[in-house]
């Protein structure tokens, strides 16, 4: 199907943008973080 | 594709799920948190190995920053196989089935909740995960997810006391929405699937478009039920097999008598 090919290369694309971008860093350092939020404190 | 689908109903899910769970909180290699989790998996958790993706759409919102990286890998995924990790890998889907498991165990009363209540899940995906975080720079969804509070939430505060003293309104409020899903999930099928999750949300649509999808041979289906029966989210599979409540268990191929469901792709 067309747009399945269309969406999996935009998909791979913007994967690449947020990667040069240093996205995939700044979810390295959000995950690594202790989130207060996620275990109620804050 | 039909050794993928041999594979896929040759291999018992709840084991899949049960290693899954167990990968997913390994507390190996934190370089992995790089990487978007597939499924609800907190990354408070003490042990996670992998970004809880609804939590990283929230920061990025609140840096209001596009989420290229976190969007890219979920559409990816959702292009490829549509539901199919929500089913397979989510560790709080996987906890759905076993708190409903208990509760037929227990003959707790069945609650049915119409599917119309199903665009939910893209109210709490726009509301709480974007539109929020945005406004008030704050992970609110993260604030009141269910998943957090059972896999980092109550942990931690079990184990570290200093922790524990900082505690307050938010986690009374957090514990108490984690016991009216608890509850929920002994009288309904995966109602955080069906109603709440946005990442399931972000995947639905991709249920119609994914190189894997189901299909039903009419000419042999004879209307059983018995798929319907089987159904973690309770789709009726011969009235709508790519429904974007599916989760891709393949538990309909497996029990349909007359072999009519069928999984299929590109």
């Amino acid at each position: 199907m067309l747009t399945n090919r269309i969406l999996m290369v935009v998909a791979l694309l913007a994967i690449v943008l947020g990667v040069v971008l240093g996205q995939a860093f700044i979810t390295w350092v959000n995950a690594t973080l202790l989130c207060l939020s996620c275990i109620g404190i804050q | 594709m039909s050794r993928l689908v041999s594979l896929l109903l040759n291999t018992k899910r709840r084991w899949v799920q049960a290693v899954s769970f167990l990968m997913m909180n390994s507390f190996v290699l934190q370089a992995l948190k790089a990487i978007p989790c597939l499924g609800m998996n907190c990354y408070a958790c003490p042990g996670a190995i992998f970004a809880c993706p609804i939590g990283t759409l929230q920061h990025f919102a609140a840096i209001h920053q596009i989420p290229f990286y976190t969007l890219g890998v979920l559409c990816l995924i959702g292009a490829l196989a549509g539901r199919l990790a929500c089913g397979w890998l989510c560790p709080f889907g996987w906890l759905q089935e076993l708190v409903y498991g208990l509760g037929r165990r227990f003959r707790w009363p069945r609650w049915h909740v119409s599917e119309r209540a199903g665009w939910l899940r893209y109210a709490f995906l726009i509301v709480l995960v974007g539109l929020v975080p945005f406004l008030t720079l704050e992970p609110w969804f993260c604030k009141l997810c269910p998943v957090g509070t059972v896999e980092a939430g109550i942990p931690l505060l079990l184990i570290y006391s200093d922790l524990r003293a900082q505690a307050g309104w938010l986690f009374v409020v957090k514990v108490a929405i984690l016991s009216g899903f608890v509850i929920w999930m002994m009288s309904s099928k995966r109602p955080f699937c069906r109603f709440v999750c946005p990442l399931g949300a972000i995947w639905s649509p991709f249920n119609r478009l994914s190189t894997l999808r189901l299909a039903v041979d009419e000419a042999t289906c004879t209307r059983c039920d018995e798929c319907r029966r089987v159904c973690p989210v309770d789709i009726c599979v011969y009235e709508n097999p790519d429904s974007t409540r599916c989760i891709r268990c393949m538990e309909c191929i497996r029990v349909c008598p007359t072999g009519s469901i069928r999984l299929v792709g590109e």
